[in-house]
């Protein structure tokens, strides 16, 4: 079993804290996950916390998650990634990903986790039409 | 010709504009003036990923753009300029161009910025700035979002 490793989710308004009050919800307490916001700080501000959580602890594998492609958290996570190659970028986020995530994070190895956990994400969107 | 919106947006190409005004405004073009961000290929590549297939998307430093703003814009009505802060369209002003309405649509927290609204922290230079811009009869409103309420920069800053 791998350590957990160094989770950020970083999206508009609430909603990174609120999604990953509901992984909690259903899977309970999980470890080195960092949630942030982009409604005030500066993108400087921004990578300043997170980067500090990176040399923290320089030993463990970082997955980023962010809501938009596109977005500002989006390219926040691209110019760190640019820096500590290592972090992983997942764009989209949303609960059926997160729960894939937390349910193999310590299990399986980065590349084949970043790959479960994106395609899961997909695989939770599901469309059945109403009758017109 | 004004061009359609010309925005302070330190966020520069993100969703309010591409998705929120560019889309409310059915602009067809995004021009982003910052000397860092041209002089990177990275970053301007970053960047230009984040525009939607329908946006004609370029990335000029201060001097080019002020050269181009100046000489007739393809379809100035149908495009937004993005700049990182209120020192750009200082440096705008002193290249030759000055816009005659600058939308401050985001300034963020950053260490030594006060909070004018939920969307706009300044520093003393970027006060400075925006009273130099409008002492150059530049108006500055503030504004994030297409239907959110307009608040004239000169009214905050007197607070």
């Amino acid at each position: 079993m791998n350590s957990t490793p160094l989770t950020f989710i970083v999206a508009h308004e609430d909603l990174a804290r609120s999604l990953f009050a509901a992984v909690e919800c259903i899977l309970g307490k999980q470890q080195n996950v960092y949630t942030f916001t982009n409604k005030i700080d500066s993108l400087p501000v921004l990578t300043a916390k997170m980067v500090t959580l990176i040399e923290k602890q320089p030993e463990l594998q970082v997955v980023c998650f962010t809501d938009l492609m596109g977005g500002s958290c989006w390219t926040l996570a691209n110019m760190i990634h640019q820096k500590y190659p290592g972090m992983a970028v997942i764009s989209g986020v949303n609960l059926p990903m997160l729960i894939s995530y937390f349910n193999n994070c310590t299990d399986l190895p980065p590349v084949q986790l970043v790959e479960k956990t994106t395609n899961d994400g997909g695989r939770g969107i599901i469309a059945i039409q109403g009758s017109v | 010709m004004e061009v359609q919106l010309f925005r302070i947006d330190d966020r520069l190409i993100h969703g309010q504009v591409v998705l929120g005004w560019a889309k409310y405004l059915k602009s067809k073009h995004v021009i982003l003036c910052d000397n860092e961000v041209a002089g990177n290929d990275w970053e301007s590549e970053l960047y230009l990923s984040c525009v939607p297939d329908e946006l004609n998307a370029r990335i000029m430093n201060t001097n080019d753009t002020s050269r181009y703003l100046n000489n007739g814009v393809v379809e100035p009505e149908k495009t937004i300029v993005l700049v990182k802060s209120p020192q750009i369209v200082r440096e705008l002003i002193e290249t030759g161009y000055r816009p005659r309405n600058v939308n401050l649509g985001g300034m963020h927290y950053g260490k030594n910025r006060k909070k004018y609204l939920p969307y706009v922290f300044l520093g003393k230079n970027d006060v400075e700035d925006l009273q130099f811009c409008i002492k150059n009869g530049v108006s500055i409103y503030c504004q994030d979002v297409p239907n959110s309420r307009k608040h004239k920069i000169s009214n905050l800053l007197a607070l």
